[in-house]
C-alpha cells in the first residue's frame, strides 16, 4: 500500500490522539499523587522555580497547583478527542503548551523519552498543518523521521560502545531490576548468559540498522514490525507502555519516506 | 535519495564518535533541567551502573523504629496484559525511579561540594522523596508515628549496601 503524505499525517494524528487520550486518563487515575498531600505536591516542587522572577513564579504556581492542573489534564483529554477528528492548529498549540506544563510539574519530564517524542510529534503536526504548502508537510516528515531514526540509532550506538551491553550483562541487569516482581519465566529465560548476549546483539543491530529502513520499503516494514514487537516486550517487561504508542505513532512517517 | 541517506549515516557516525564520554555534554542549570524536554536524550539504558532502590521503615507509638523491617518503596507491582496500554501504577513507579536518581545526584553533588546535610534536606528531590514515603505509608493505611528511609544498592555478592540513611522523622 502506497501512503500519500496526507494519509500519513492522518495516521500519525489518529495514533497520537489515542496515545494522549490514554495518558490523560492515566493522569486522572493517579491524581492523588499530585494532590496537596501527594508525592508531587506543589509545595514540594515550588523551590524549583525560585530562580524565576516573583510574578512568573506566582503564575506558574497558580497554574500548576492541583485544582488548576487537574482541569488542564481534563482539557487535554478533551483536546485529544478533538485532535482525533481534526488537525486544528490551535488545538495542537494548546496541546504543546500542556505538554510543557506537564514536564514542569514533574521536574522536566514525567516519562522521559515518551514525553520528548510526544513533543516532537506535536511540533511535526504543527509544521504540517500550519500551511497548505505541501513542502511544509514534507519538511515535517523529514524532521520526524530524523528524530525517530536518531532515537533508535543513538540508543544502539551507546550500547555497542558498552562491553556489558555487548556481552548481555546489562540486559540481564535491567530485566531483573524492573518495577515488577520477578516473574519465574522471565528469570529462567534470562539466567542463560548466551541468550542474553544474543538478545543484546539483536537489539543493538536492529537499533543501529534503523536508518537503513529509508532505503527500501520492504525492509522498512520488517524494521517497523520488529520495532512494534520490541516496544510491546518493553511495555510488558519494563512497564514502558507510553513508549509503545508514541513511537508507533511515528511509524507511518518512516514508511512514507521509505516509499519515496 | 539512497546516496543522501548513506551520507547522513556517515556524518551521524562521524559526529557521534567525536562526542567524549565525560560529563562535559551534560547540561547544567535549573532552566535547562526544567526544560530538558526540548533537549531529547536518546541514550536509553546506556550505563550499566549499580541498581539503587529506596526502602523505608515506620513504627507505631509502641514499637521502636530500629526493630521495624525495611520495606521497598515503591513496592513491586504485578504484571498484567492491560498494562501494555494502560499502566498508571507502573508510570508512578517509573516516575519515582526518576526522583530517586535526582536525589542520588543531589547527594553526590553535595558530597563533592562538602555541603551540609541540612542543604540536602532543602533540595526538591529530598522533599519529594519524603512525600513519596509518607504517601506509600498512607496507602498501606498504617498508623505511623515515625519513619525513616534509606537508599541502598546490591554489591557484587548481592549483599545490601546502604548509600544513605535518613534521620528519623515524625509522621505528620
Amino acid at each position: 500500500m502506497n501512503l500519500t503524505i496526507d494519509f500519513t499525517f492522518e495516521l500519525i494524528r489518529y495514533i497520537f490522539s489515542v496515545a494522549i487520550f490514554i495518558q490523560s486518563i492515566e493522569f486522572i487515575y493517579i491524581r492523588n499523587t499530585f494532590k496537596d498531600n501527594g508525592i508531587w505536591q506543589i509545595n514540594g516542587i515550588k523551590s524549583d522555580f525560585a530562580f524565576l522572577p516573583d510574578f512568573i513564579q506566582n503564575i506558574l504556581l497558580h497554574i500548576l497547583k492541583y485544582q488548576t492542573f487537574i482541569n488542564i489534564i481534563y482539557l487535554r483529554l478533551v483536546l485529544s478527542i478533538v485532535l482525533f477528528f481534526t488537525p486544528n492548529v490551535f488545538v495542537i498549540i494548546v496541546l504543546f503548551f500542556i505538554s510543557l506544563l506537564i514536564a514542569l510539574r514533574w521536574r522536566g519530564t514525567f516519562n522521559g523519552g515518551s514525553d520528548y517524542m510526544g513533543l516532537i510529534i506535536l511540533i511535526s503536526l504543527l509544521i504540517a498543518n500550519i500551511s497548505k504548502n505541501p513542502n511544509y508537510k514534507l519538511a515535517s516528515i523529514y524532521y520526524l523521521c530524523f528524530q525517530v531514526s536518531s532515537s533508535y540509532f543513538l540508543a544502539g550506538f551507546v550500547k555497542i560502545k558498552n562491553k556489558d551491553w555487548r556481552n548481555g550483562t546489562s540486559l540481564k541487569k535491567f530485566i531483573s531490576n524492573t518495577i515488577y516482581s520477578n516473574n519465574k519465566k522471565i528469570v529462567t529465560f534470562t539466567s542463560n548468559n548466551n541468550v542474553n548476549m544474543i538478545l543484546s546483539i539483536v537489539i543493538i543491530l536492529w537499533e543501529l540498522s534503523f536508518p537503513l529502513a529509508f532505503l527500501d520499503s520492504k525492509f522498512a516494514v520488517f524494521i517497523l514490525c520488529f520495532g512494534f514487537i520490541f516496544h510491546l516486550i518493553n511495555a510488558y517487561i519494563l512497564g514502558l507502555n507510553r513508549f509503545l504508542i508514541i513511537w508507533v505513532a511515528t511509524y507511518p512517517a518512516i514508511l512514507f519516506l521509505s516509499q519515496k | 535519495m539512497q546516496i543522501y541517506v548513506i551520507l547522513i549515516l556517515v556524518i551521524m557516525i562521524g559526529l557521534l564518535s567525536l562526542i567524549p564520554d565525560n560529563k562535559q555534554f551534560q547540561f547544567s542549570g535549573k532552566i535547562i533541567f526544567l526544560f530538558r524536554i526540548f533537549f531529547p536524550s536518546w541514550k536509553f539504558f546506556d550505563v550499566s551502573t549499580d541498581m539503587y532502590y529506596i526502602k523505608y521503615r515506620s513504627n507505631n507509638i509502641i514499637e521502636k523504629i530500629e526493630q521495624c523491617e525495611w520495606i521497598l518503596c515503591p513496592p513491586k507491582l504485578e504484571r498484567n496484559l492491560l498494562q501494555l496500554l494502560f499502566n498508571p501504577q507502573g508510570n508512578i513507579a517509573l516516575a519515582c525511579d526518576t526522583i530517586q536518581n535526582h536525589l542520588l545526584t543531589d547527594i553526590y553533588d553535595l558530597q563533592d561540594d562538602n555541603k551540609s546535610f541540612s542543604e540536602l534536606e532543602e533540595t526538591t528531590s529530598y522533599k519529594i522523596i519524603k512525600n513519596m514515603i509518607t504517601f506509600f505509608i498512607s496507602i498501606k493505611n498504617e498508623t505511623s508515628f515515625q519513619y525513616q528511609f534509606k537508599i541502598a544498592t546490591l554489591d557484587h555478592e548481592n549483599e545490601e549496601d546502604d548509600i544513605f540513611i535518613s534521620p528519623i522523622y515524625l509522621s505528620e
